[in-house]
């Protein structure tokens, strides 16, 4: 069987068969016609430009570890190694309450997800160009955030660090920063603006699906891959 | 055969508001939009989620990269709009439910082949979410490693290391469990 298993499996897939519903075209067609062509969407690629960006505020941007292209594979967080490493206290902002996950999601186009071990947020927030929402729990200094927004090749954050590593969750490969870090968040209007640079808890970097979580709280890896692994 | 060029110009039409261009689409994909939804676990919704991502997909033209091979851009809508739907309605505790219907196996095959194949099926089911859509799209859906990078929205890396596993928890699987002591499992 075992060798022989990718080809059970082919032989599997030649054996299934699923039916296109005669109606399935007129359906969508006539939803189709009712709305005006695609919206536009700006196209976010300034992966260059945010390079030239690091280098213009002093940073250097040597990838930590291996290759560049590794770390474009967590979708809109890129990572570079900062000299000399950051000192302050991090600070964790809470979100504000009143915005419901399901109008979260309304408004970003994807189903927020929310880790099981931390149960509903206490506060939600949609960006301001609705790319990403951001669940927060508790308040202070025990303030836990998990930012997600729908992965392309474009930085959302960026991250400077001195040391990170790679380990293995449910989800596949993920990225853990343990040391406070400087992190700045492109601007909601999709300028190539950073807002202010701030410190970071311990965070937490992972790709589910087709979007990019980053989970940060003053926590252990431990107690980060459990959150992790109940987002589901 | 339907060639990358041809396939661009109609996305272009589409995508200025030629309605005809977008319904050609629609029809080339529609069977294996079908497949992906069914495969990945949509079930018995597996029509509503098509018709959902076919519209979502018309919305969304304007972020298709050209240039891209458009099966696999379009597909992973489908694929995200399949786990949306499969997370609504289906829980951890509900996972077994969520296979995939072996109603699907062609009636035609010898009875003991179609055994086999309803276990292997089960088996697929019963992988992990991230390993069970990784194997799907690779051996079922009969993708290649780079399109079910994209369909997955995961690195190629991701894709090589979910499949290995995926593979590996199959092997040991299929040589574990007898068909008999199977029969109480479902």
């Amino acid at each position: 069987m075992s060798e022989s298993l990718e080809a059970s499996l082919r032989q599997l897939a030649h054996d299934l068969h699923v039916d296109v519903p005669a109606d399935l075209e007129a359906a969508v067609m006539a939803r189709v016609v009712q709305e005006p062509a695609s919206r536009p969407r700006r196209l976010r690629r300034w992966i260059a430009g945010l390079f030239l960006a690091l280098l213009g505020v002093g940073a250097v941007a040597t990838p930590v570890g291996a290759s560049i292209l590794e770390w474009f594979g967590f979708h809109g967080v890129l990572v570079v190694e900062d000299q000399p490493p950051t000192t302050a206290e991090p600070t964790v902002p809470a979100e504000p309450q009143g915005l419901s996950l399901q109008r979260a999601g309304t408004l970003a186009g994807f189903t927020p997800l929310v880790p099981a071990e931390l149960g509903a947020p206490d506060g939600v927030s949609v960006s301001a160009d609705r790319y990403r929402v951001s669940l927060s729990w508790g308040s202070g200094a025990d303030t836990v955030r998990l930012d997600q927004f729908e992965g392309t090749l474009d930085p959302v954050f960026w991250k400077m660090v001195t040391d990170a590593q790679i380990i293995t969750i449910d989800a596949g490969d993920a990225l853990w920063l343990p040391t406070p870090h400087g992190v700045s968040v492109v601007a909601d209007d999709g300028s190539r603006r950073r807002l202010a640079p701030r410190t970071a808890a311990p965070t937490l970097v992972w790709t589910q699906g087709d979007l990019t979580l980053r989970l940060e709280g003053d926590q252990s890896l431990e107690r980060a891959i459990e959150i992790a692994d109940s987002t589901d | 055969m339907i060639s990358a060029d041809d396939e661009a110009a109609l996305v272009g039409r589409a995508r200025a508001g030629d309605p005809d261009a977008y319904a050609l689409l629609v029809r080339r994909h529609a069977p294996m939009a079908m497949r992906t939804a069914a495969l990945l676990g949509a079930g018995a919704s597996a029509e509503d989620v098509v018709q959902e991502a076919l519209v979502k997909a018309y919305r969304s033209l304007d972020g298709f990269r050209d240039g891209r091979p458009f099966r696999p851009w379009l597909l992973r809508i489908v694929a995200n709009e399949a786990h949306n739907v499969h997370r609504s309605f289906v829980r951890r505790a509900a996972r077994e439910q969520r296979m995939i219907p072996p109603e699907l196996l062609d009636p035609a095959g010898e009875v003991v082949q179609r055994e086999d194949k309803e276990r292997l099926l089960r088996a697929v089911g019963r992988l992990p979410d991230k390993l069970r859509t990784a194997v799907t799209c690779r051996y079922l859906l009969e993708l290649d490693e780079a399109e079910t990078a994209v369909v997955l929205g995961v690195p190629r890396g991701t894709v090589k290391s979910r499949l290995s596993r995926g593979l590996e928890r199959l092997r040991t699987e299929l040589e574990a469990v007898s068909p008999d002591q199977e029969a109480g499992h479902v």
